[in-house]
Order: C-alpha cells, then sequence, then structure tokens
C-alpha cells in the first residue's frame, strides 16, 4: 500500500459546531461559510477511525487507525497510527499542519524498515491513502480562496439545509484541490455541512461526500460516518466509508506528545 | 448571412449551455444515495490494544526463476532456471508490560524447496548451509521510559541513521543481509543486533542517542560456491581455499558504540553521528587463511528539508580505520551524499540519490584484487514508485549504478505489488543485474532473475 501522509485530519472529518440560531432571511453565502469555518471542533481529542474502500465489483478493503489531534494556536497537530491491515500495522503519521502558508512538517515511520522519514507536501489533489478523499480534503480550506452562492433551500433528511455553490478563485486552488466547482450542503441548525458535491478538474469525475452518521459529543457536533463516493456519468467508481469511534475531547495531550519520539515508540 | 448564422449559432449554443447546466445541477444532485446506501460488509478488524500480548506475523511464499544463465562447466552447479521456491515464516509477540515499558520478540524460520527440486547434490555445503532453510531470532528487545526525558532500549534491535533511502552513508549500525542482492526484502536487509540505547529528551528540537552495541554481528554474505559469490574473477593460486569470513569473539573488548545527536525543526532535520563499530567489509588475514572484519571510526552528519513537494537529502561521513586486502596502510574515506525525492505528481513518488565514496591515500594497486576499489567510487540510485486503483496496485522501478554513467555495473528492478486482499498481498518483478568494469559485478551480469512472491500479513 502506498503510505501517504494526511494533512489536517481532523478538520476534516470532524465537521462539527455551536447549535446557533439563525434569521435564514438575513444570512448570506460568505456568511454561512465563515460560521461553518469557526464551528468548534473540539481539541486535544483521540478517536479510533476505519477506512473502507469498496471498488465497483463491490470488493472491499479496510484500514484502521488510531487518531489524535491538538490545537497550538492555530496549527493542528495531528498522529496517526495503522492498526490494520496487519502488512501497515504501527505505521505512523506525524503531521504539523500550519495556520499560515508555511508547508506542513510530516514524518512517517515505517515499522518495517524501523525508520522515521520525512515527508515533502504531496500533490493535495492525490487521494488519501487510497481513498475517495483527497489529501485536500482532509484539510481545512481557507474560506477566502472561494467565492460562494447561495443555490437554494431544501431538506435532507428531515433537516433544513443551505445548498451553497463554491467556486476557486484561482487557479492555483484549483490545482491544488483537485475540485472546479463544489457544492455544499449545510445544515441550517448546527453549520454542519451534511453533503458535498464535487466536479474534479480532470477527468470529469464527480465526488459526492454524505455524511450518514452525525452525533454530538460534549456538545460538539461530530460526523461520525461519511461516505465519498467517485462517479463518472451513471457509474459509480469507487466508494469510501469513514467511521469514526471511541471519539474523546479534551485529552491530556502535550504538545511533546506530537513529536518522533512518540511515532517510533508506536502505540 | 455569415454573420446571421454566426449570430444563429451562437445563440443555440448559449441556450444549450444554459439548459445543459439547469439539467446538469438536477442530475448531479441526483447522485446522492438515499439517508444509508452502503452496507459495509468487512467486519471490524481492530484488534484488542488493551490486550497485553499481541501476536502477529507473515506467511510468504516467494520464488524466482533465473533467465539469463549458461549452461555451466561441467562440476559446477547449474543456476540456470528455478533459484527460489521459499516458505517464510515470520512471528512477532509484542508484550505490553505496563503503560512505560513494552517487550518484543521475533523469530523468523524459512525452508527453501528449490533445492530439493533441484537436487540438493548440486550445491555445495556453504550454499545449502546459508540458503536452503533457517531459523533465527530477529528482534528481542525491552524498551520503556525511565524518566519523562530518557528511554531505554535493550535487546537486538535495528537503528537506522541518516536520511538516504537506497544508499547508505551514516546508516553502519546494523550489518546486512547480503547474501542476494538485489533480491533481499528491504525488512529483511538490516540484521539486529544486541544494544543497550539511550535516548535523552532535554525538550525542544533535540534528543541525544547513544548505543553500546554489545554484540559483533557479521554481514550475511553471498556463500561460497552461490551464484553471488563469482569466485572465479579472484586470481586465487591453485588448492587455494577460499576461507570462512570469523566473527569476532562475544567480549568487552569487541563492544561497539556510537553517539547521534537529532534535531527536528519546521522545514528541516539535523543530525550528527558518531561511531566506533565494525566494518561491514571483510578482509584478508594470516597469509589468507582467515577474513576478517575489522573496526571503523565514522563521524557524521545528514541533513533534510523540504521545499514544496520536493525533499532535499544530503550526508557526510569521514571513515577511518578502512582495511583492505592490497595495502597494509589502514585508510581514512570521505563519502557523501546528495538526493532529492518528488511528490509532486499524483500517486507517484520520484527518488534520485547520487554518492561518493572518496579514499584517501588512494594506493593503485588498490584496483586490483581482492579490493576492485577506484579512488572515487560513485553510486547513483533512482526509484519511481506509482500506485495505481486507489492503491490497490504499486509499481516501483529501482536502478543502482556504480560508476560514472554506471560504467562499474549495477543492477535495476521492475515489481509490482497487487493488494488481493486485506493483509493479502502478490507480487511480481525482474531484475537485471548489469555488468560493467568491475569484475564482480560483470561476472553476476548473468544473474538476472523473474520472481514472484504471495504474503499474507496476520
Amino acid at each position: 500500500m502506498n503510505m501517504k501522509v494526511s494533512k489536517t485530519l481532523m478538520s476534516g472529518l470532524i465537521l462539527g459546531l455551536l447549535s446557533v440560531s439563525w434569521q435564514v432571511q438575513a444570512i448570506t453565502a460568505d456568511e454561512i461559510a465563515h460560521q461553518v469555518d469557526v464551528r468548534d471542533t473540539g481539541d486535544n481529542s483521540k478517536f479510533d477511525m476505519k477506512m473502507t474502500l469498496i471498488d465497483k465489483r463491490g470488493h472491499q478493503r479496510q484500514r484502521t487507525m488510531l487518531n489524535f489531534s491538538k490545537k497550538r494556536g492555530g496549527d493542528d497537530l495531528k498522529l496517526l497510527f495503522f492498526k490494520t491491515p496487519a502488512d501497515v500495522r504501527n505505521t505512523g503519521f506525524l503531521t504539523f499542519d500550519y495556520d499560515d502558508d508555511r508547508d506542513d512538517d510530516q514524518w512517517l515511520y515505517l515499522p518495517a524498515l524501523k525508520k522515521t522519514k520525512r515527508i515533502a507536501s504531496s500533490d493535495k489533489s492525490g487521494s488519501f491513502m487510497g481513498s475517495d478523499f483527497s489529501y485536500s480534503d482532509m484539510t481545512s480550506r481557507n474560506i477566502e480562496d472561494y467565492k460562494y452562492k447561495l443555490v437554494k433551500e431544501q431538506e435532507v433528511g428531515g433537516h433544513k439545509v443551505w445548498v451553497m455553490e463554491s467556486v476557486p478563485k484561482t487557479k492555483k486552488t484549483v490545482d491544488e484541490t483537485g475540485y472546479k466547482k463544489s457544492w455544499m450542503f449545510v445544515r441550517q441548525d448546527n453549520f454542519v455541512v451534511i453533503r458535498a458535491l464535487h466536479l474534479t478538474s480532470e477527468g470529469s469525475k464527480k465526488k459526492y461526500m454524505d455524511v450518514k452518521k452525525l452525533e454530538q459529543i460534549d456538545g460538539i457536533w461530530v460526523a461520525t460516518e461519511i461516505e465519498m463516493k467517485t462517479m463518472k456519468g451513471k457509474e459509480r467508481l469507487h466508494t469510501t466509508v469513514l467511521s469514526l469511534s471511541n471519539i474523546k475531547f479534551n485529552q491530556d495531550l502535550s504538545e511533546s506528545y506530537f513529536s518522533i519520539r512518540t511515532l517510533e515508540k508506536g502505540l | 448571412m455569415k454573420i446571421f448564422r454566426l449570430a444563429i449559432a451562437t445563440l443555440w449554443l448559449m441556450s444549450a449551455v444554459v439548459y445543459g447546466a439547469d439539467e446538469s445541477f438536477d442530475d448531479l444532485m441526483g447522485g446522492f444515495d438515499e439517508e444509508v446506501s452502503v452496507v459495509l460488509e468487512v467486519p471490524q478488524q481492530v484488534p484488542a490494544l488493551q490486550s497485553r500480548y499481541q501476536l502477529s506475523g507473515a506467511y510468504t511464499f516467494s520464488s524466482s526463476f533465473n533467465y539469463a544463465h549458461d549452461a555451466p562447466m561441467a562440476g559446477n552447479t547449474d543456476y540456470r532456471g528455478l533459484s527460489r521456491a521459499k516458505n517464510k515464516l515470520d512471528l512477532q509477540l509484542d508484550i505490553r508490560i505496563n503503560e512505560h515499558w513494552k517487550a518484543r520478540i521475533e523469530g523468523r524460520a524459512f525452508y527453501d524447496l528449490a533445492y530439493q527440486i533441484n537436487g540438493r547434490s548440486d550445491y555445495s555445503d556453504d550454499v545449502l548451509d546459508s540458503y536452503e532453510s533457517e531459523a533465527e531470532i530477529v528482534e528481542a528487545w525491552v524498551q520503556g521510559s525511565v524518566s519523562e526525558k530518557l528511554d531505554f532500549k535493550l535487546g537486538r534491535q535495528i537503528i537506522v541513521w541518516g536520511k538516504s533511502d537506497n544508499i547508505r552513508i551514516t546508516d553502519i549500525i546494523n550489518p546486512l543481509d547480503s547474501r542476494e542482492p538485489g533480491m533481499t526484502d528491504i525488512e529483511d536487509l538490516r540484521l539486529p543486533v544486541f544494544t543497550s540505547r539511550f535516548d535523552y529528551y532535554p525538550g525542544g528540537a533535540w534528543n541525544l542517542s547513544a548505543l553500546i552495541v554489545h554484540e559483533s554481528r557479521i554481514p550475511k554474505e553471498a556463500a561460497q560456491g552461490s551464484d553471488f559469490l563469482p569466485l572465479n574473477v579472484f586470481p586465487f593460486p591453485e588448492g587455494f581455499i577460499f576461507p570462512e569470513d570469523e566473527t569476532p569473539e562475544q567480549n568487552l573488548d569487541n563492544t561497539q558504540y556510537g553517539l547521534a545527536l537529532n534535531g527536528v525543526f519546521q522545514g528541516w532535520d539535523l543530525s550528527l553521528y558518531a561511531a566506533d563499530v565494525l566494518d561491514s567489509r571483510w578482509h584478508f588475514e594470516e597469509s589468507n587463511s582467515v577474513r576478517r572484519y575489522g573496526r571503523v571510526q565514522m563521524l557524521g552528519a545528514a541533513v533534510n528539508f523540504t521545499a514544496g513537494s520536493w525533499l532535499f537529502k544530503t550526508e557526510l561521513a569521514a571513515l577511518n580505520g578502512l582495511q583492505y586486502n592490497t595495502t597494509q596502510n589502514k585508510k581514512s574515506r570521505w563519502d557523501f551524499l546528495i538526493g532529492t525525492e518528488y511528490m509532486g505528481f499524483k500517486e507517484t513518488s520520484i527518488s534520485l540519490e547520487i554518492a561518493n565514496r572518496h579514499i584517501n591515500d588512494y594506493e593503485v594497486q588498490m584496483i586490483n584484487p581482492a579490493d576492485f576499489v577506484n579512488k572515487n567510487e560513485l553510486q547513483t540510485a533512482l526509484r519511481v514508485t506509482r500506485s495505481f486503483n486507489h492503491d490497490t496496485i504499486d509499481v516501483t522501478w529501482l536502478i543502482s549504478l556504480f560508476g560514472s554513467g554506471g560504467d562499474d555495473g549495477g543492477f535495476q528492478r521492475l515489481w509490482a505489488n497487487y493488494d488481493i486482499s486485506d493483509g493479502l498481498m502478490a507480487s511480481v518483478g525482474v531484475v537485471d543485474y548489469i555488468g560493467g568494469d568491475n569484475p564482480v559485478m560483470e561476472a553476476l551480469s548473468d544473474n538476472d532473475r523473474l520472481f514472484a512472491e504471495v504474503k499474507y500479513s496476520f
């Protein structure tokens, strides 16, 4: 399996925010995007993640991981260990995702080699660990990089949502994310993005992100099951389901825990 | 009229675009499924991390087929055809002693059916001893935190130094398994040594690591009579018996030492090394009646840094105490490496490393047997890996060449790994040994093989 490093994993996976009442008529697309961006996603967290990869014939592969995350100012510190499959067990990723324009610091520990390797930033539009999620999907986006338009309001699963169109302002953002246009479905009661549709810039593929389970843990909304499927025309090419469990916030995680020392010692 | 037709055409096109966009939006939104659309069929495979004991391992069946050998001369081993049908079992037991301490013991055993299939009598005893079967303890250690700032690890272990991936410069602590160069699985390449390791973390970016290596372990070399030890290139006198290599005594006098200072910074890493360890190369002693491994002293440094999708790495080592066969004088050597890795292409990584080993006070006879070394030994390694079909298939091409322009030979290897299912992987590939001016590499050039492997990890 090709081992590539996660960007800010938690921020993309945990789509939570505080419940806020809002006058629907008054809100603009930019304001919705801002509210989504500033939502509380928790800190000092630890959770298990199961990633199920499903090809178009229905053949499934599965990876399970243990994730740790901490905020340091505006920076995100991430630590991830593979638990299964057996051939990649104890492989670890350490990421420092900086709030500003600096490149992330990323290290990969390969237990077969007993070696920690610094990793350069890969193509962010590339697949995250073979899944339908790209690296950019796993990264908190800079909302200033997009133009937003409120398309319509509708109901999804009994909840009112805003359907927002977002278009990258620059080709650089298109190249980085691999998406030329997206639509996001934002729940009006809690500002969680529960669905998204992305049009890829290459290959005319469409990617559908669908939150299948949403839970409130310690007051924080968390998407605990997310499906991302890649379609070409009417054909489903591949699907990934991310399931989160044992989610704990406010753990006693020091900054020094997010280090090569921890990475190499493993779980 | 022409303009009119153009205007009509433009209007038609515009309307089509608008209509298409509207229709497209509804069609696009129809791509979402009902609330629950995916039924996960794979059962939870999360091991019980709280368990104190965890047993894991892998069974591997690997085979290789030599396709480039000529028919042997009478009395020599026929290395054409099947050269490997190896069954290998790895077992690893991890023990969580308490919150701060853990232990591991890993064993490995293999049996290669190829020798039985081809006829054992066709092979030398050394070949059978070295390649037919083996069982050994690989790693066995206990590790934990003595204090908040001090870690300790005792036992047979692997210590990797340096930043390079394909060429070793400062990575000199563990000996290598060189029985089948170019063919050894990377996880089997380094041989663990019994070591006391202390890691001190004063806080901040630095870490000091001290090693006391108690075990004098020598590399696993190609066996006499194997196709990877071309003794015919050495002009030994008639009747000369190529001696066994000698393992140094396990005593306090042979204790080896290492010290590493590692810094981790935003965008770059730095390591400084000092070591006094066994050399990885043998030399003849006592009138060529024994092969021994000397001691080398090394001062080294390794740096890597990133710039966008590029990773740059460099290593420098000053080695002292190197012994050769063609001179009585111990030599010093400068080893230098530069390398880069590019991750900017989708699902692809490209790595290039170039190293030079410069022997100080070089003597012209060192080019002769049994050293075959130049004053400057250049080595280049290029590795390209691309993943396909959501990481189901990885294809890698690795080429490693010696000398400028590869004049001294080397090898290239192309292989594909296919994830059949979780934990079950199949590999196929080909390795091409490239001849050149170096007589040893030239002699190995007909060892080309096709290989295949199935590995089940649990």
